[in-house]
């Protein structure tokens, strides 16, 4: 496997990293590596959207499942939770056109972070359904915490957005709800 | 440019203590690639950190553990959980106690052929501001010596260096998973990448 550095995201105060360019039929995998992103306001989730260059309002139809790990510093806490579409406040409602969840809750203190990466298959398939996997570790209030998600883009079940097989051009991951102190975002080729 | 191949560490029937690896601040992300771990008895394959400022490998260590097994001697039982034995608790490694952190489950030496291998992943580890944060996934095979007692068993970890200091070196151990050395390696086949 050969990874080739396409392009990279610095956040600086920023409200988003957005990619606008660079996915597109050179590679089968795009691997997006995620270095100690940390958010201005304190107990944000990392998200991410896509479109496919003609719909720009990032709402693609994604239904993705995950779950979270967590281990709290003091030994008050530890478990691990499937994520889906039931339960708190972490979780993602899926098959909707929100933001998909990478994480949960980051904190925001001068040594608290996420790093992680996503794999994005295929994004230029005219013919399926584009997925993509997941994995992100983080800090967040004395816990140590470590995301799953992963899911497919274009569906949502059997009638709502399904079978949208566009090719997907475009990424943009941001903070929930405040925008980026710090972090990079670099994107690979994988061959 | 792709992952670099920094350093490996490979040996076969050498009772072997310690491995360590120097890190740096060339790459961004490190990679380490376990493509066989074999202790001298039931033990896991434990990591630790030092920084230029200490003498030991003991940096406190946060982590969690979720682990799927099956039976494979007779696929009787197979379960995914949280393992609390697996994780680690950041005062766990104060100064005068080193506690390793687990690359993987703990390896069974009860059949010859039994090993684990698996990944881990560091990001920045010369960063100066931030906890280190890094993932693991493994497999191992816990061959008892019963065969009726087989396990197949998947380890994901996840964590971070409760240390905003330069990593500067990584030490790998043979160890309970606890996270006490004990034992030796017997067998490592280990690369370390470095991705820009």
């Amino acid at each position: 496997m050969t990874l080739t550095l396409i392009s990279t995201h610095t956040g600086s105060n920023s409200a988003a990293l957005e990619i606008l360019s660079g996915i597109d039929a050179t590679y089968d995998e795009y691997q997006f590596h995620f270095y100690n992103l940390c958010p201005v306001n304190d107990g944000v989730d990392w998200q991410f959207q896509v479109d496919t260059g003609t719909n720009t309002n990032w709402n693609m139809y994604i239904t993705s499942a995950g779950y979270n790990v967590w281990n709290k510093e003091g030994g008050a806490s530890d478990d691990a939770q499937v994520v889906d579409h039931t339960g708190s406040t972490d979780i993602q409602a899926n098959a909707d056109q929100v933001y998909q969840n990478l994480t949960g809750t980051v904190g925001s203190d001068s040594y608290e972070a996420l790093s992680g990466v996503m794999s994005l298959f295929a994004p230029a398939s005219t013919a399926f359904l584009k997925q993509f996997i997941s994995r992100c570790t983080a800090r967040e209030e004395d816990y140590a915490r470590d995301h799953w998600r992963s899911g497919m883009i274009g569906t949502a079940g059997y009638t709502v957005g399904s079978g949208e097989t566009t090719a997907i051009t475009r990424i943009r991951f941001r903070f929930e709800s405040c925008n980026i102190d710090t972090g990079v975002v670099k994107m690979f080729g994988v061959k | 440019m792709g992952y670099t191949l920094i350093s490996r560490s490979h040996f076969d029937n050498v009772a072997t203590s310690t491995v360590d690896f120097t890190l740096n601040s060339d790459y961004d992300e490190i990679l380490f690639v376990l493509s066989g771990f074999r202790p001298s008895a039931n033990l896991a394959l434990g990591f630790q950190f030092i920084t230029a400022s200490e003498a030991g490998y003991d940096r406190p260590i946060q982590s969690t553990a979720v682990q799927n097994h099956m039976y494979c001697h007779d696929y009787s039982h197979s379960d995914m959980s949280y393992t609390h034995s697996y994780d680690r608790q950041h005062t766990e490694a104060a100064s005068s106690s080193t506690q390793f952190a687990l690359f993987g489950p703990s390896v069974h030496t009860g059949k010859s052929h039994s090993n684990a291998s698996g990944e881990m992943t560091l990001y920045k580890p010369h960063d100066t501001s931030f906890y280190k944060y890094f993932l693991t996934d493994s497999h191992g095979y816990q061959s008892h010596i019963h065969d009726w007692q087989q396990y197949n068993r998947v380890a994901h970890t996840a964590g971070y260096v409760k240390d905003t200091s330069a990593l500067t070196g990584i030490r790998f151990v043979s160890s309970t998973y606890l996270g006490d050395q004990d034992g030796t390696i017997n067998y490592l086949a280990l690369s370390m990448y470095g991705l820009e």
